[in-house]
Protein backbone atom coordinates (compact mmCIF):
# COMPACT_ATOMS: atom_id res chain seq x y z
CA UNK A 1 0.00 0.00 0.00
CA UNK A 2 1.31 3.11 -0.99
CA UNK A 3 0.26 6.89 0.02
CA UNK A 4 1.43 9.70 -1.91
CA UNK A 5 0.82 13.23 -0.77
CA UNK A 6 1.83 16.07 -3.16
CA UNK A 7 1.88 19.75 -2.69
CA UNK A 8 1.15 22.07 -5.42
CA UNK A 9 2.61 25.59 -5.22
CA UNK A 10 0.07 27.79 -5.61
CA UNK A 11 -0.55 31.19 -7.68
CA UNK A 12 -1.41 34.62 -5.74
CA UNK A 13 -4.78 34.13 -7.04
CA UNK A 14 -5.51 29.97 -6.11
CA UNK A 15 -3.54 29.27 -3.64
CA UNK A 16 -1.85 25.86 -2.36
CA UNK A 17 -3.16 22.82 -3.50
CA UNK A 18 -2.73 19.08 -2.60
CA UNK A 19 -3.08 16.30 -4.11
CA UNK A 20 -3.28 12.66 -1.85
CA UNK A 21 -3.32 9.38 -3.88
CA UNK A 22 -3.63 5.90 -1.73
CA UNK A 23 -2.45 3.08 -4.39
CA UNK A 24 -3.12 -0.66 -3.32
CA UNK A 25 -0.11 -2.69 -5.45
CA UNK A 26 0.31 -6.04 -6.16
CA UNK A 27 3.64 -7.08 -7.98
CA UNK A 28 6.34 -9.27 -8.62
CA UNK A 29 10.36 -8.89 -7.38
CA UNK A 30 13.29 -10.15 -9.12
CA UNK A 31 16.69 -9.48 -8.09
CA UNK A 32 17.28 -6.12 -9.37
CA UNK A 33 13.85 -5.85 -10.60
CA UNK A 34 10.15 -5.19 -9.25
CA UNK A 35 7.50 -4.06 -10.97
CA UNK A 36 3.44 -3.45 -9.31
CA UNK A 37 0.03 -2.32 -10.69
CA UNK A 38 -2.98 -1.94 -8.67
CA UNK A 39 -6.25 0.66 -7.99
CA UNK A 40 -5.69 4.33 -6.56
CA UNK A 41 -7.79 6.57 -4.74
CA UNK A 42 -6.93 10.53 -5.14
CA UNK A 43 -8.20 13.07 -2.89
CA UNK A 44 -7.56 16.20 -3.97
CA UNK A 45 -8.07 20.23 -3.36
CA UNK A 46 -6.05 22.03 -5.97
CA UNK A 47 -6.08 24.89 -8.46
CA UNK A 48 -6.73 23.83 -12.37
CA UNK A 49 -7.24 25.17 -15.54
CA UNK A 50 -10.08 23.72 -18.04
CA UNK A 51 -10.57 24.79 -22.08
CA UNK A 52 -11.84 27.85 -20.63
CA UNK A 53 -11.87 28.56 -17.21
CA UNK A 54 -10.22 28.40 -13.57
CA UNK A 55 -10.39 27.14 -10.29
CA UNK A 56 -10.20 25.55 -7.63
CA UNK A 57 -11.36 22.02 -7.89
CA UNK A 58 -12.29 19.47 -4.68
CA UNK A 59 -12.51 16.12 -5.65
CA UNK A 60 -12.06 12.08 -5.02
CA UNK A 61 -10.65 10.46 -7.76
CA UNK A 62 -10.11 6.43 -8.41
CA UNK A 63 -7.84 5.23 -11.17
CA UNK A 64 -5.10 2.94 -11.69
CA UNK A 65 -1.44 2.80 -10.62
CA UNK A 66 1.85 1.01 -12.00
CA UNK A 67 5.64 1.14 -10.92
CA UNK A 68 8.67 -0.04 -12.00
CA UNK A 69 12.38 0.01 -9.90
CA UNK A 70 15.15 -1.18 -11.78
CA UNK A 71 18.62 -1.28 -9.83
CA UNK A 72 21.67 -1.01 -11.25
CA UNK A 73 24.07 -0.19 -8.82
CA UNK A 74 23.42 -2.31 -5.87
CA UNK A 75 21.37 0.16 -3.57
CA UNK A 76 20.62 2.55 -6.93
CA UNK A 77 18.29 2.47 -9.74
CA UNK A 78 15.57 4.19 -11.26
CA UNK A 79 12.25 4.59 -10.65
CA UNK A 80 8.97 4.64 -13.10
CA UNK A 81 5.00 5.27 -12.30
CA UNK A 82 2.45 6.02 -13.81
CA UNK A 83 -1.15 6.77 -12.75
CA UNK A 84 -4.39 7.74 -14.49
CA UNK A 85 -7.61 8.75 -12.51
CA UNK A 86 -10.61 9.45 -13.53
CA UNK A 87 -11.46 12.80 -12.96
CA UNK A 88 -15.33 13.75 -13.13
CA UNK A 89 -18.60 15.37 -10.87
CA UNK A 90 -19.88 18.52 -10.94
CA UNK A 91 -17.09 21.16 -11.10
CA UNK A 92 -17.27 22.59 -14.82
CA UNK A 93 -13.51 23.64 -14.53
CA UNK A 94 -12.34 19.86 -14.94
CA UNK A 95 -16.06 18.96 -16.41
CA UNK A 96 -14.89 15.19 -16.94
CA UNK A 97 -12.12 13.20 -18.62
CA UNK A 98 -8.86 11.68 -17.12
CA UNK A 99 -5.57 12.91 -15.33
CA UNK A 100 -2.39 11.01 -16.27
CA UNK A 101 0.98 11.20 -14.04
CA UNK A 102 3.66 9.75 -15.09
CA UNK A 103 7.08 10.28 -12.49
CA UNK A 104 10.46 8.93 -12.95
CA UNK A 105 13.75 9.77 -10.60
CA UNK A 106 16.38 7.64 -8.90
CA UNK A 107 15.39 4.99 -6.28
CA UNK A 108 17.41 3.75 -3.74
CA UNK A 109 17.06 0.51 -1.61
CA UNK A 110 18.65 0.18 2.29
CA UNK A 111 19.65 -3.41 1.49
CA UNK A 112 20.41 -5.01 -1.81
CA UNK A 113 18.35 -8.77 -2.57
CA UNK B 1 -14.87 -20.21 -7.12
CA UNK B 2 -11.59 -18.59 -8.24
CA UNK B 3 -13.89 -17.45 -11.12
CA UNK B 4 -16.42 -16.32 -9.32
CA UNK B 5 -13.53 -13.89 -7.27
CA UNK B 6 -12.20 -12.75 -9.86
CA UNK B 7 -15.52 -11.57 -11.65
CA UNK B 8 -16.25 -9.87 -7.90
CA UNK B 9 -12.61 -8.08 -8.17
CA UNK B 10 -12.76 -6.87 -11.19
CA UNK B 11 -16.61 -5.46 -10.56
CA UNK B 12 -15.15 -4.04 -7.64
CA UNK B 13 -12.50 -2.24 -9.09
CA UNK B 14 -14.86 -1.49 -12.34
CA UNK B 15 -17.20 0.12 -9.77
CA UNK B 16 -14.88 2.54 -8.44
CA UNK B 17 -14.82 4.57 -11.60
CA UNK B 18 -18.24 5.67 -10.36
CA UNK B 19 -16.91 7.32 -7.46
CA UNK B 20 -15.29 9.89 -9.03
CA UNK B 21 -16.59 13.47 -7.70
CA UNK B 22 -15.67 16.71 -7.97
CA UNK B 23 -16.64 20.34 -7.34
CA UNK B 24 -15.21 23.86 -7.87
CA UNK B 25 -14.64 25.59 -4.37
CA UNK B 26 -15.45 28.89 -4.55
CA UNK B 27 -15.29 31.38 -7.83
CA UNK B 28 -14.06 30.29 -10.99
CA UNK B 29 -12.99 32.85 -13.53
CA UNK B 30 -11.98 32.52 -17.44
CA UNK B 31 -8.65 31.31 -18.31
CA UNK B 32 -7.28 34.63 -19.83
CA UNK B 33 -7.62 36.26 -16.30
CA UNK B 34 -5.27 33.30 -14.77
CA UNK B 35 -2.08 35.81 -14.60
CA UNK B 36 -4.03 38.93 -14.38
CA UNK B 37 -3.12 38.89 -9.96
CA UNK B 38 -0.63 36.09 -9.94
CA UNK B 39 2.89 36.01 -9.78
CA UNK B 40 5.47 34.49 -11.64
CA UNK B 41 5.26 30.73 -11.76
CA UNK B 42 2.62 28.78 -9.94
CA UNK B 43 0.93 25.17 -9.66
CA UNK B 44 -1.73 25.54 -11.85
CA UNK B 45 -2.52 22.54 -13.67
CA UNK B 46 -3.02 23.46 -17.42
CA UNK B 47 -4.40 20.81 -19.51
CA UNK B 48 -2.67 19.73 -22.48
CA UNK B 49 -4.33 16.91 -23.76
CA UNK B 50 -1.02 14.75 -24.66
CA UNK B 51 2.14 14.32 -23.68
CA UNK B 52 3.18 13.07 -19.83
CA UNK B 53 0.87 14.71 -17.63
CA UNK B 54 -1.80 17.12 -17.95
CA UNK B 55 -5.90 16.72 -18.29
CA UNK B 56 -7.58 15.59 -21.23
CA UNK B 57 -11.36 16.50 -20.82
CA UNK B 58 -14.69 17.27 -23.25
CA UNK B 59 -15.37 20.63 -24.52
CA UNK B 60 -18.13 21.71 -22.55
CA UNK B 61 -20.65 24.08 -23.00
CA UNK B 62 -21.04 26.80 -20.49
CA UNK B 63 -17.25 26.96 -20.67
CA UNK B 64 -18.56 28.06 -24.57
CA UNK B 65 -21.07 29.99 -23.30
CA UNK B 66 -20.92 34.08 -23.99
CA UNK B 67 -19.61 35.64 -20.75
CA UNK B 68 -21.96 35.98 -18.02
CA UNK B 69 -22.91 39.45 -16.32
CA UNK B 70 -22.87 37.40 -12.51
CA UNK B 71 -19.54 35.28 -13.50
CA UNK B 72 -19.01 32.13 -15.14
CA UNK B 73 -21.14 28.71 -13.48
CA UNK B 74 -18.76 26.46 -11.69
CA UNK B 75 -20.72 23.87 -11.09
CA UNK B 76 -23.42 22.00 -12.83
CA UNK B 77 -26.79 22.33 -10.98
CA UNK B 78 -28.59 19.13 -12.41
CA UNK B 79 -32.39 20.09 -13.66
CA UNK B 80 -33.81 16.77 -13.21
CA UNK B 81 -33.74 14.22 -16.00
CA UNK B 82 -34.87 16.11 -18.79
CA UNK B 83 -32.20 18.32 -18.12
CA UNK B 84 -29.65 15.72 -18.07
CA UNK B 85 -30.75 14.58 -20.97
CA UNK B 86 -30.14 17.78 -22.98
CA UNK B 87 -26.74 17.65 -21.06
CA UNK B 88 -25.72 14.47 -22.59
CA UNK B 89 -26.94 15.16 -25.83
CA UNK B 90 -24.91 18.25 -25.85
CA UNK B 91 -21.87 16.26 -24.48
CA UNK B 92 -22.37 13.38 -27.46
CA UNK B 93 -22.55 16.63 -29.85
CA UNK B 94 -19.27 18.40 -28.23
CA UNK B 95 -17.36 15.31 -29.00
CA UNK B 96 -18.47 15.17 -32.74
CA UNK B 97 -17.56 19.12 -32.89
CA UNK B 98 -14.37 18.98 -31.03
CA UNK B 99 -13.04 16.10 -34.05
CA UNK B 100 -13.50 19.12 -36.75
CA UNK B 101 -9.90 20.39 -37.49
CA UNK B 102 -11.16 23.64 -39.61
CA UNK B 103 -11.48 26.12 -36.38
CA UNK B 104 -14.69 27.79 -38.20
CA UNK B 105 -16.06 25.06 -38.84
CA UNK B 106 -15.63 23.71 -35.36
CA UNK B 107 -16.61 27.02 -33.60
CA UNK B 108 -20.01 27.04 -35.65
CA UNK B 109 -20.61 23.67 -34.74
CA UNK B 110 -20.25 24.45 -31.07
CA UNK B 111 -22.37 26.86 -31.47
CA UNK B 112 -25.00 25.02 -33.05
CA UNK B 113 -24.79 22.62 -30.54
CA UNK B 114 -25.14 25.23 -27.71
CA UNK B 115 -28.10 26.70 -29.41
CA UNK B 116 -29.46 23.08 -29.25
CA UNK B 117 -28.84 22.71 -25.87
CA UNK B 118 -30.84 26.09 -25.01
CA UNK B 119 -33.77 24.69 -26.80
CA UNK B 120 -33.98 21.61 -25.12
CA UNK B 121 -33.68 23.00 -21.43
CA UNK B 122 -36.14 25.49 -22.33
CA UNK B 123 -38.43 22.51 -23.64
CA UNK B 124 -37.70 20.88 -20.35
CA UNK B 125 -38.82 24.01 -18.56
CA UNK B 126 -41.95 24.33 -20.54
CA UNK B 127 -42.60 20.34 -19.96
CA UNK B 128 -42.09 21.20 -16.30
CA UNK B 129 -44.13 23.85 -15.59
CA UNK B 130 -47.02 22.48 -18.36
CA UNK B 131 -46.98 19.35 -15.78
CA UNK B 132 -47.12 21.73 -12.73
CA UNK B 133 -50.00 23.21 -14.00
CA UNK B 134 -51.61 19.88 -14.61
CA UNK B 135 -50.87 18.59 -11.01
CA UNK B 136 -52.49 21.29 -9.73
CA UNK B 137 -55.65 21.05 -11.90
CA UNK B 138 -56.00 17.41 -11.01
CA UNK B 139 -55.70 18.42 -6.92
CA UNK B 140 -57.96 21.67 -7.66
CA UNK B 141 -60.84 19.39 -9.16
CA UNK B 142 -60.48 16.26 -6.58
CA UNK B 143 -60.02 18.86 -3.06
CA UNK B 144 -61.07 22.73 -3.92
CA UNK B 145 -63.50 24.29 -2.43
CA UNK B 146 -67.52 23.18 -4.52
CA UNK B 147 -67.30 26.56 -6.24
CA UNK B 148 -63.80 25.79 -8.08
CA UNK B 149 -65.14 22.67 -9.53
CA UNK B 150 -68.54 24.17 -10.33
CA UNK B 151 -70.07 25.35 -13.82
CA UNK B 152 -69.76 24.58 -17.32
CA UNK B 153 -65.92 26.40 -17.36
CA UNK B 154 -64.89 25.65 -14.11
CA UNK B 155 -62.43 28.22 -11.79
CA UNK B 156 -60.04 25.00 -11.56
CA UNK B 157 -60.28 24.94 -15.67
CA UNK B 158 -59.65 29.10 -16.22
CA UNK B 159 -56.54 28.82 -13.59
CA UNK B 160 -55.35 26.29 -15.52
CA UNK B 161 -55.24 27.62 -18.59
CA UNK B 162 -53.53 30.98 -16.81
CA UNK B 163 -51.11 28.45 -15.76
CA UNK B 164 -50.41 27.25 -18.91
CA UNK B 165 -49.68 30.70 -20.30
CA UNK B 166 -47.63 32.15 -17.65
CA UNK B 167 -49.92 34.52 -15.78
CA UNK B 168 -49.52 34.91 -12.18
CA UNK B 169 -52.68 33.27 -10.46
CA UNK B 170 -55.74 35.31 -9.94
CA UNK B 171 -56.67 36.12 -6.39
CA UNK B 172 -59.54 33.31 -6.42
CA UNK B 173 -57.39 30.99 -8.23
CA UNK B 174 -55.24 30.99 -4.89
CA UNK B 175 -57.87 29.88 -2.53
CA UNK B 176 -58.49 26.85 -5.60
CA UNK B 177 -55.26 25.78 -4.68
CA UNK B 178 -53.07 27.25 -7.39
Amino acid sequence: MDELCSVLPGTGRLGVGVYNQTSVAFGYAWKDVDVRIGPSLSLYSMPACGAKLCGRVVGLAPGGHAQANVYFAGPVGVSVSANVDWVGGRSLVLPGGFAAMIVAGPVFRWRSM
Amino acid sequence: MKMTRRVWGIAAVASLHFMACNYTDGECFPREELYETAGAGGGVIVPTGVGVGGYGSVPFEPQSAPPDPDGPVCNIISGGPCDDECQAEYDRASIQCAKIEDAAQRKACQDTAHANYRDCQEKCELEGSNQKCIRKYMKCQQYAPFWCRSGKITVCAQCHDRCRSGDPPSSECVQCGF
